[in-house]
């Protein structure tokens, strides 16, 4: 903690911060796919909407509604016409919120145990949901039982759909690849290569593989296809003279397919996976970074500036804790990829 | 009739019968079991107050005479009273020193007291009464003529009293004891200490250290309290760097960010923060408290060490803890003029207040202080030479502050009672004081006492806040948060078979409750645990059980654990007064609604049956 009390600015990226953030850290953030509203779930119980207007340079942010688990909720996700909110977490069930229609959310999901991550899949008009009770769950939201539960050797951390593929990350260091046809078969079980727990995961925009990021302060880029093997790779990143700190989230932009990660030591970066560069280096917040996102065109790429409980409880003051939502517009050349130009590139 | 050597003092209404040689006070509110080891009776009550030993009482200055409160406690045991002046300034238990601090009569006085708090201090009596007894039979044996009463060591290892069903043993291992004789009073101690370090820290941390077991297998801890946060080394990195994440810690790594944070979020520690600091302060108080106790009993006050102790108090509870202080500083004024002639002893005077103020600005679990605490015991025990009556003594000492921090205290205590019980044979051979008058001085010993545990009955109180604050999430389920209290079935199995079979834990068949090295209540019959917060409701501690101390908790005969009932009760040995030798067979107490079911002095091992946690009064047998 000494590393963040001599670095006292939440914000030195001069992002624009959104308005009345949640009183308590937030555990996930989501855009809708249609229209800039953003999501975000805390610890506080709450799910919050925003609607973000983007006017030339300058954003501005307003409130728009929120509901209220019984618990903090974890994680959330947009069905994919943009009109519903699916949230979950630690009352252990999932809620399904209209919310341009205005109508009050109606729980779709239980689950034995908190749910970790939560995903919509149009092209099964499907809800998936991981727990830590170690299962995955399909739900219809129109039937009260799943439509089909599958087993997980582990408690659910991380999960990632980009349809047909699915990739979850359990609490042993597995990841478990399905190919969503065929739903009911692990395509792949695969040791993760990082030595840490899991984190994060995000599966590559054109389905060929997938990102998994650390506790340790290291992502993994892995390929599906065996005779892609020699494509992969990992490296280190949010690191800080000899402290390693955790990569919490991942994202891939929605255009130029380079990707962001966010990290326990404040910081966020944009990476090209092709070339192997880091393509920017945002500077060091204040506090974590628990989770990021980017909108439906790229244009907004929303980070959250709280604590997010890694260095445990006696590291945490709920009298001084502060939660921040800044929204960071990147530049082209922030996140459009960089081929290297042959032999004379720099390595 | 008249050599039993058991008697029954249960706290609660004083009945005074001018014809009979007992004094018996029963608890209308609560059911206590405690035996002591000394008898009491009423002749003494009518002595004048025993003014060698301190100017001021607990009690107040205007007592009537026949109030058999009106005795002067020990001058040195006045700052164990002090937590209730503590109590009193922030936790609203001020209602209950009050009354005594006023010129009115104590009967009436005690009906407008927070009776509830005082009934459950009547286990206290068996907690400190036991460390008293222990010093005197360990150190000073002449002590035991002067006071006409036996010390009541441990005995060896009981048989399990779940044994049969597998559970491990409750008893204390034969070796712990072997090496700790003098100081098997820590349990006591830790019982007493542990519904604060219940609420903060999971009390399986110190329960391990106090009774030497490793916890149940299938009790868990949970939160990121177990263990402090340390940055853990990358093996692979050319340069050795270092994760900031708890969840690269062995002890954390099967758990990520969200998982712990909810565990903390179920243990209430981010809602309790204010509380949290309470409890340093806490922890504060009880080292200060030892601290300034061991220093005035050798004539002498350090204003550093004072200096250093005050902030750990609020303003309001500083001038009476320091004038209670005072106050045991004149009671020893006789044993401060042969400290003078000790300049040996002085020095290790100034490490004393060192130590504990090292400690005040530390939690429990330091291991900065208990490295401390340990360089201090060999200097304590060369400069016990000096005094050729403690060197045994402080030579036992050493053993058991090298283990953990958390016995440390207790040492501490055991240094008070010490020198109480020098000051007592002091006291004694200086006016050859007659046995009767001894015997006073045991009971006020006792009354003395009793403030303390009223503290922890708050305590207790505090407890069922958390579990309120859960209440909705699974509120059938009976809750058992400490690991040295088990049950059987063992937990969490009731849970799982509430969720497979609904309904089960209405019927609990032969519900058994109980703490290691304590003793076990096994409920006969079919038992409703739902949504009871086991421990809370029954207490075990040495020598006696207390269950429902809060008389508006309490359901009718029948409901909940208010029921038939059979309590056994280990290390439990009795003796003679007239021949001070141990009872090794026959009946020696006899119960008035319960049925005495059996005793082992071999094992140490009492059992009775109840048929429900009511009023109960235990009289001397044959």
């Amino acid at each position: 903690m000494s590393n963040f009390l001599s670095n006292t600015n939440p914000n030195p990226n001069k992002s624009f911060e959104v308005n009345q953030p949640p009183t308590d850290s937030v555990s996930s953030l989501s855009f809708s796919p249609k229209a800039n509203f953003l999501v975000a779930t805390s610890w506080d119980n709450q799910v919050r909407c925003w609607e973000v207007a983007q006017n030339g340079v300058n954003v501005a942010t307003v409130p728009k509604a929120s509901i209220t688990h019984d618990h903090p909720v974890l994680c959330s996700t947009w069905k994919d016409d943009g009109t519903t909110v699916f949230s979950g977490g630690c009352d252990k069930q999932v809620k399904m919120w209209p919310l341009l229609s205005g109508g009050q959310p109606m729980t779709v999901a239980m689950h034995d145990a908190p749910i970790k991550e939560v995903a919509w899949i149009p092209e099964m008009n499907l809800l998936v949901t991981g727990s830590w009770d170690k299962t995955l769950k399909y739900w219809d939201t129109r039937q009260s039982n799943p439509v089909h539960t599958q087993q997980l050797p582990e408690r659910c951390y991380a999960m990632t759909v980009r349809h047909p593929l699915m990739v979850v990350g359990t609490a042993d260091r597995n990841l478990i690849v399905y190919n969503l046809q065929n739903p009911q078969v692990e395509f792949k079980r695969i040791v993760s290569p990082l030595k840490y727990q899991t984190r994060c995961l995000a599966a590559f925009p054109d389905q060929q593989g997938f990102l998994v990021g650390s506790i340790e302060g290291r992502v993994g880029v892995h390929h599906l296809d065996d005779s892609q093997q020699g494509k992969n790779f990992t490296f280190k990143c949010h690191r800080e003279g000899n402290e390693i700190y955790s990569v919490n989230s991942l994202n891939f932009h929605p255009v130029h397919h380079t990707f962001a990660t966010s990290g326990s030591d404040g910081a966020f970066n944009f990476w090209d996976k092709d070339s192997k560069q880091r393509l920017k280096a945002m500077l060091r917040c204040s506090l974590p970074i628990p989770c990021s996102t980017f909108n439906n065109d790229g244009s907004i790429f929303a980070y959250s500036v709280c604590y997010d409980w890694s260095k445990g409880a006696e590291n945490s003051n709920p009298a001084t804790a502060k939660t921040y939502i800044f929204l960071h517009l990147p530049q082209e050349s922030e996140v459009r990829g960089k081929p290297r130009i042959g032999a004379t590139g720099r390595k | 009739m008249l050599n039993a050597a058991v008697a029954c003092n249960v706290l609660g209404v004083i009945s005074f019968n001018p014809n009979s040689k007992f004094c018996v006070l029963i608890n209308f509110f609560s059911f206590a079991l405690i035996a002591f080891g000394f008898v009491c009776v009423g002749e003494p009550f009518r002595q004048a107050s025993w003014s060698p030993f301190g100017s001021q009482s607990c009690f107040g200055q205007n007592n009537s005479s026949s109030n058999p409160f009106a005795l002067k406690p020990f001058g040195s045991t006045t700052p164990f009273g002090s937590p209730i002046d503590f109590g009193g300034s922030s936790t609203g238990v001020a209602q209950l020193s009050s009354p005594f601090a006023s010129n009115t009569a104590f009967i009436p006085s005690f009906w407008s007291s927070s009776t509830p708090d005082f009934g459950s201090s009547s286990s206290s009596f068996g907690v400190i009464e036991f460390l008293f007894h222990q010093k005197k039979g360990y150190s000073i044996p002449e002590l035991n003529i002067a006071f006409g009463t036996s010390s009541t060591p441990f005995g060896t290892s009981s048989t399990p009293a779940l044994g049969a069903t597998g559970t491990p043993s409750f008893s204390f291992g034969s070796t712990q004891i072997g090496h700790s004789s003098a100081f098997g009073s820590s349990s006591p101690f830790g019982s007493t200490a542990s519904p604060l370090g219940g609420l903060h820290t999971p009390s399986s941390t110190f329960g391990n250290t106090d009774i030497g077991q490793s916890g149940f297998g299938g009790q868990q801890r949970s939160g990121s309290r177990v263990a402090s946060y340390m940055g853990t080394t990358e093996a692979d990195s050319y340069t050795s760097g270092k994760l900031v994440s708890i969840f690269a810690m062995p002890i954390y790594k099967d758990k990520n960010h969200e998982q712990l944070r909810w565990e903390d979020y179920q243990l209430g520690d981010k809602d309790f923060f204010i509380y949290n600091k309470q409890f340093h302060n806490f922890s504060g108080f009880y080292c200060c408290i030892f601290g300034s106790s061991s220093t005035s009993a050798f004539g002498t006050l350090s204003t550093p060490f004072g200096a250093s102790c005050t902030p750990a108090f609020g303003a309001s509870s500083t001038p009476s803890f320091w004038a209670s202080t005072f106050g045991s500083t004149q009671a020893f004024s006789a044993f401060g003029t042969n400290s003078s002639s000790t300049p040996s002893f002085g020095q290790s005077l100034s490490l004393f207040n060192t130590a504990p103020a090292e400690a005040t600005s530390s939690p429990f679990g330091n291991t900065q202080s208990s490295s401390l605490f340990s360089s201090a015991a060999p200097k304590i025990e060369q400069t016990g030479s000096a005094f050729g009556q403690f060197t045994s003594h402080f030579g036992q000492t050493t053993p058991l502050s090298q283990s953990s921090l958390f016995s440390s205290p207790s040492w501490l205590v055991a240094s008070i009672l010490s020198s109480i019980a020098a000051s007592v044979a002091l006291q004694a051979y200086l006016e050859q004081a007659r046995p009767i008058t001894t015997k006073q001085t045991s009971n006020g010993s006792n009354e003395d006492h009793s403030p303390q545990k009223a503290d922890s009955g708050h305590r207790a109180g505090e407890d069922s806040i958390v579990y309120e604050h859960e209440a909705d999430a699974e509120v059938l389920m009976p809750k058992l948060r400490r690991s040295d209290y088990c049950t059987l079935p063992r937990m969490p199995e009731p849970v799982a078979k509430e969720r497979a079979e609904p309904g089960f834990c209405c019927h609990v068949e032969d519900f058994m409750l109980g703490r290691q090295g304590y003793g076990s209540i096994r409920f006969l019959g079919e038992t409703d645990v739902r949504g009871q917060a086991l421990e809370s409701l029954v207490q075990f501690n040495t020598r006696g059980v207390i269950a429902y101390m809060d008389n508006s908790t309490k359901p009718p005969v029948g409901q909940g654990l208010n029921k038939l009932a059979e309590v056994t009760l280990l290390n439990i040995k009795c003796f003679s007064k007239r021949t001070r030798h141990q009872y090794l067979e026959g009946r020696m107490v006899e119960d008035q609604g319960a049925d005495f079911v059996s005793y082992d002095p071999i094992k140490g091992e009492w059992k009775i049956r109840v048929k429900h946690f009511s009023v109960y009064k235990l009289v001397p047998g044959r």
